[in-house]
């Protein structure tokens, strides 16, 4: 593969070996008691993982953004979700501050978030819909020096877990034209009148700890803002959409992971003195089937990494990414568990949460209509 | 205190069941097979790395083999030693265990000299347990195999191992050889960034015609006087017998059981 070199095997190696002895563990403990990995992602921090794509001066490693791509494709092997939670703490978030920050919150964010001390999260949907922005009901009024912030959020990831968050509001009455209206704004969690809600039971994606947020007037200072007032959509745009690409190497993991363990199977469940592999050509076909299909997602979630590495905007091909990769998840898992047989549906054989994360992956971080919706906005 | 690790690459445990045996030439056909670092010598890096934290020094990892094992020293550098030294030369190829032990010890003395040289039990691929003992007695040092643990005590090393009936420590004058065991540490995950600090650290392909005392009868296939024997299937089969009696009567059938076993 193109992208390989000596540095990067061993930036795999190393994210592998982080997988099966931190993420493995910990991934059975989201699975079965919904435990949020606190300890992995801070160890994820501690090896230098969070920071990659991170600049040296900010504590970072300053790699590319494929480096950081082997590394979420190794974690997503081992666990979808664990996957996801890496993106949050380090692209999503740190990415967000180095991008959009001012110094100082660069200096006072980034270090702990890279060293895996401190752990952030983004509050954007509302119960009326993650893209139906001009009802959104949290809003900020600027009352002398502070802001005050009243409203709630759903589907908060990392929510009553990390140390501070990063949300949307209005701060005028949102213009649709100009997408102007809406602040981003840090919130740190002990802020009086930040109180968490419900955790909700979802069908995958568990150990999450997603959930509700409310904001009972919420003081915070006049500069606590990402970016510029009433324009939420500059760091949307610069910072978040174009790192979705990270879907691509997280559902490209999972996938590999899926279908290596159903070939393994497949060359090893005998019947009849024959392997199923060896017995039926339909199963064959299906398996090269979906090989293909992997490759190509493989080649196209590195060809975009390297894009961004060389500074173009890949936002649309991110959203490209992240749906075509949820899809082909839902697809290569489902196949799988259909290859397995009965126990491709339990649990301890460990196929059928990749389906159910996979699942996730439709409708998380903004569904796939919605971000297809979008999508149009930026090609056309 | 200077510290030297040997290292040896060999095939990734992962694909194993992909490894084949060349019946003519008796030696693994390794194209296309991942190499990693042998598991017990990442044990050996660890005791170092350890030491050092301790003690303070320095680490040079030590290793003979195709150009290709660079990769391998890499990841050495990157787990944390300073400096590393590769022997890739056709004329030390084919080598058997004593042969190796001859080669490495001409790269010892030319990089060294060292207070300690460590390596790892013994290798997953050939686990013969040969090479640090001999490159003990080929270096005239004192040499300790399968040690638990690792210390200095300003002037010597101490070591203990474990026997049937206990642990007994070693007291080893410096410089001397010690073996590994595996269950002597945990070996802590790589950190990304010294992954990528590990290209900028010193990294030396040495050839024969480096090491200018070199007895080129003691080294590659010449120098080795292992030969492999003839290949043959171990058959496997399962068979089940059920014990009867009282568990006094039955752990006694599983002894006589167990040393009939031993005595074939």
């Amino acid at each position: 593969m193109w992208w390989m070199n000596e540095e990067r095997q061993m930036i795999v190696a190393a994210a592998k070996e982080f997988a099966e002895q931190e993420v493995a563990p910990a991934a059975k403990l989201m699975e079965e008691e919904e435990k949020y990995p606190r300890e992995a992602i801070r160890k994820l921090g501690e090896l230098g993982m969070l920071g990659l794509t991170i600049k040296e001066e900010y504590g970072g490693a300053g790699a590319d953004y494929i480096n950081y791509g082997l590394m979420i494709e190794e974690v997503s092997k081992v666990s979808h979700g664990f996957g996801l939670l890496a993106y949050l703490a380090s692209e999503l978030t740190l990415g967000l501050i180095e991008k959009m920050g001012t110094p100082e919150q660069v200096g006072e964010l980034i270090k702990k978030g890279v060293s895996g001390e401190k752990l952030y999260g983004i509050c954007f949907t509302e119960p009326c819909g993650v893209g139906n922005v001009a009802e959104y009901e949290t809003n900020a009024v600027l009352d002398g020096d502070e802001w005050v912030i009243n409203g709630g959020k759903i589907l908060i990831t990392n929510c009553g877990v990390a140390d501070t968050y990063f949300v949307v509001a209005k701060t005028s009455e949102y213009d649709p034209a100009t997408l102007r209206g809406l602040t981003y704004f840090v919130v740190p969690a002990d802020t009086p009148g930040v109180k968490f809600g419900h955790i909700e039971n979802k069908m995958g994606w568990h150990g999450s700890s997603t959930g509700q947020i409310y904001f009972d007037d919420v003081r915070i200072p006049k500069d606590a803002i990402i970016g510029e007032v009433d324009n939420a959509w500059l760091p949307l745009n610069v910072a978040l959409l174009p790192m979705f690409a990270t879907y691509g190497p997280m559902n490209l993991g999972s996938m590999e992971a899926v279908w290596e363990k159903t070939m393994f199977f497949l060359k090893n469940r005998i019947q009849q003195g024959v392997s199923l592999w060896d017995a039926h050509e339909s199963i064959r076909i299906d398996m090269i089937e979906m090989w293909g299909k992997i490759d190509n997602y493989r080649s196209a979630v590195y060809s975009a990494l390297e894009d961004e590495n060389r500074g173009e905007n890949i936002s649309a091909k991110s959203i490209a990414l992240k749906k075509e990769g949820a899809d082909l998840l839902e697809y290569v898992s489902s196949k799988c568990i259909e290859l397995h047989g009965g126990m491709g549906t339990v649990y301890e054989t460990g196929i059928e949460r990749f389906y159910r994360d996979a699942k996730m992956g439709t409708v998380g971080c903004g569904s796939n209509r919605t971000l297809m919706n979008n999508m149009v906005g930026v090609v056309f | 205190m200077r510290i030297a690790v040997c290292v040896k690459s060999v095939p990734d445990p992962d694909y194993y069941d992909q490894i084949i045996i060349d019946p003519v030439n008796k030696t693994l056909k390794r194209a296309g097979i991942p190499a990693v670092i042998n598991a017990s010598d990442k044990h050996a890096i660890e005791a170092a790395l350890q030491l050092k934290e301790k003690h303070g020094g320095e680490i040079t990892v030590i290793s003979m083999g195709p150009p290709a094992v660079e990769q391998q020293l890499r990841e050495a550098l990157a787990m944390g030693a300073d400096e590393a030294f590769l022997l890739s030369d056709r004329k030390v190829g084919g080598a058997d265990t004593l042969a190796t032990s001859y080669a490495l010890s001409k790269v010892i003395e030319k990089t060294g000299p060292y207070d300690l040289i460590l390596a790892g039990n013994e290798s997953a691929d050939g686990a013969t347990s040969h090479v640090p003992s001999q490159i003990g007695e080929w270096l005239g040092m004192g040499s300790l195999c399968s040690a638990l643990s690792v210390d200095m005590d300003g002037v010597n090393f101490i070591a203990t191992k474990k026997f049937e009936n206990g642990t007994a420590q070693f007291c080893l004058s410096s410089p001397c050889v010690i073996a590994v065991n595996q269950r002597i540490n945990k070996v802590r995950l790589t950190n990304m960034m010294a992954i990528l600090k590990a290209k900028k650290k010193p990294l030396t392909v040495l050839s024969a015609a480096d090491l200018p005392d070199l007895d080129e009868q003691y080294i590659g296939l010449s120098g080795s006087p292992t030969q492999n024997g003839e290949l043959h299937m171990v058959e496997s089969t399962k068979s089940c017998t059920m014990l009867e009696g009282t568990e006094e009567e039955t752990a006694a059938m599983i002894y006589d059981k167990i040393k009939q076993f031993i005595r074939e």
